[in-house]
């Protein structure tokens, strides 16, 4: 008991002191805030011209709103920077420094991630939502079990969101560059993933291949919970994908750690 | 309790192309070269003991260190240390082991200099009765208060070097490796540093590995010294001994006061001639550095003089020419 304690002591810590240098360049922190404000009022504006015209009768304009404004605020939990973190150790040699801590190379990305997570929803995302709430309204969920799973379902698009960075990351230790791969992940994500459109506004083949990829758990599953747009009687499948997917990228990194850091070299001194 | 045998580290360099489609080729590229960088290398060393590992630039001397300390994996041959192999047991390992790199800071960069101390505590789980104590020691002979809350990128280099040596020490790892710690430093930092390490070293009872191209620092340091160069061992045993049978060449600066083109040495040879600078190597078996200055005081007008320390690659260059 009291290793695990210990455990999360050193766990809870290390994400504090991640949340902590987020904190010490904040003089960009008005600027993002505003930018992420313009865009949100860019998208509600849009949604309410396109939906007061009748264009998708399925849809309420308060209800794409919510989806906007959801979506923003999750961003900040499921848009992991391990590849670019390990790409930027890996060019820099710090590396050395994550090689020997008692704690795993992996560990310390995902508290990396989370740290940077925290601090962009205190930073970005809580002023973003209470903004949202008092001028442009936000539907509430129809129960608190939606909500639950709505919480549930973001965490597991984290940890999914996770794994996926970091194993572009884990191929950065053969090519030194992550970057032009990241990028192109993050490309083919931000459709699949549902960032700016729910899934029942795709086309059917595009909604099918992202029904087949885990990044929608990063979104649109979640998002979709909370709106009362998957029922309930859903939820369990949902979470079940959602534990399938998280067993399978875990397995790909096992199989590629010990590949990878074996192959390990220090730029510099 | 640490023990080397036939360790060996190749690095495959891949001969990277640039751009998005040279990252895509890359994945698939077998360009590669090969890099020898620590060939087969044996040795053991004693808890408590103080040894060096000198060698010129490139000689590989941080390529063993990051493996003796678990960070690479090394391409055959292995490494044990306090019975176990670093890296392929990383997290065990850090518990009883530290690493100095004096070009690299392990500090948090961004934040004042106690949150590393504290973080550190935390990672270790360090008792807090051991942590006061040795806080209580470091701050008393590395004076860390002087910038105990500033920043670490606002540390001079000695300053950051007192803390990273001390943050290091704060679970009591039983080996600490030192990667040049005294890079870069002015002599008085460096002589700080250098005390502090002995004291350590006394009162702990801790193993220290230390690497540098500064001569000086090992010769303060360490009793017993490893030569490389070119990834090999080209000599081991004691400091005192090195200086007996190759610290056998001399190389004096003098600064003439007049142009010599020519100048008639009894000994030794010009091996630098920078118009009114020359410098002169002898071997001082030939003749003392006074008879030579004396001698040449007669002949020419002569403004300066000064003496180098025999310098690693003169002392290599010996080892090669006359053996061991
Ligand atoms: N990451 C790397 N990739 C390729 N070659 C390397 C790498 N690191 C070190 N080397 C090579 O290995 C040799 C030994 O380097 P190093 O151990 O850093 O030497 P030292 O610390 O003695 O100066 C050098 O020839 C160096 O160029
Ligand atoms: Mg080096």
């Amino acid at each position: 008991m009291a290793g695990v304690i210990g455990t999360f002591r050193t766990y809870t810590t290390f994400t504090l002191y991640f949340l902590k240098t987020r904190f010490v360049y904040r003089a960009s922190f008005w600027i993002n805030l505003g930018f992420s404000f313009l865009f949100l009022l860019m998208q509600v504006y849009l949604w309410k011209a396109l939906l007061g015209a009748g264009t998708f009768t399925d849809t309420t304009a308060s209800e794409m709103i919510t989806y906007v404004v959801l979506a923003g605020v999750i961003r900040n939990f499921v848009g992991s920077g391990a590849a670019y973190a390990i790409e930027d150790r890996l060019l820099s040699g710090d590396i050395v420094f994550d090689f020997i801590r008692p704690l795993s190379f992996r560990v310390q990305m995902l508290l990396n991630d989370l740290g940077s997570a925290f601090s962009s929803f205190l930073l970005q995302s809580a002023p973003l939502l209470a903004g949202a709430l008092l001028f442009v309204g936000v539907n509430p969920p129809p129960s608190l079990l939606h909500f639950l799973g709505f919480v549930l379902l973001t965490l597991g698009g984290l940890i999914i969101s996770f794994y996926t960075s970091y194993i572009i990351g884990l191929v950065a230790f053969y090519t030194m560059k992550a970057e032009y791969i990241d990028w192109l992940v993050s490309t083919i994500r931000s459709f699949l993933s549902g960032r700016y459109l729910p899934f029942w506004l795709y086309p059917g083949w595009l909604r099918a291949i992202a029904e087949l990829a885990p990044f929608k758990l990063m979104f649109y599953t979640p998002i979709s919970v909370y709106m009362g747009r998957t029922p309930l009687s859903e939820l369990p499948e949902a979470l079940l994908t959602m534990v399938v997917w998280i067993l399978i990228l875990v397995t790909v990194e096992f199989m590629l750690w010990k590949k990878t850091t074996n192959r390990l070299v220090v730029q510099g001194g | 309790m640490i023990e080397v045998v036939n360790l060996s580290k190749t690095f495959r360099v891949l001969e990277g192309k640039t751009g998005f489609v040279g990252a895509v080729k890359n994945l698939f590229s077998r360009d590669y070269r090969y890099v020898d960088a620590v060939r087969d290398i044996s040795f053991t060393v004693k808890q408590g003991e103080m040894l060096g590992l000198i060698g010129p630039n490139g000689a590989g001397k941080s390529t063993t260190i990051k493996m003796l300390s678990g960070i690479l994996m090394p391409t055959s041959g292995k490494a044990l240390v306090n019975g176990i192999e670093p890296y392929k047991n990383r997290q065990e390992n850090a518990m009883k082991v530290s690493v100095v790199f004096g070009q690299r800071t392990k500090l948090w960069w961004d934040l004042p200099c106690y949150e590393s101390f504290e973080l550190h505590r935390v990672m270790y789980r360090i008792p807090e009765k051991i942590y006061k104590q040795n806080l209580d020691e470091f701050m008393e002979f590395l004076e860390l208060e002087e910038f105990w809350s500033r920043p670490v990128r606002q540390l001079s280099l000695g300053q950051r070097m007192r803390a990273e040596i001390s943050v290091s020490l704060l679970h009591n790892p039983e080996v600490i490796y030192l990667d040049e710690p005294t890079i870069g430093m002015d002599a008085v930092a460096k002589e700080r540093i250098r005390q502090f390490l002995i004291n350590t070293n006394k009162s702990r009872n801790v193993t220290l590995i230390i690497t540098s191209h500064d001569m000086a620092d090992i010769e303060k340091l360490c009793s017993r010294v490893i030569i490389i160069d070119h990834g090999q061992i080209v000599y081991e045993g004691d400091f005192d001994e090195i200086r007996h049978r190759y610290g056998r060449e001399r190389t004096m600066v003098v600064e003439f006061g007049e142009e010599y083109p020519e100048i008639e040495l009894p000994y030794g040879t010009v091996i630098k001639d920078e118009g009114l600078k020359k410098s002169i190597r002898f071997l001082r078996d030939q003749g003392t550095a006074i008879d030579l200055i004396t001698t040449l005081g007669k002949k020419y007008v002569i403004k300066d003089v000064s003496i180098q320390e025999a310098e690693i690659e003169s002392i290599i260059r010996e080892i090669y020419e006359h053996g061991m």
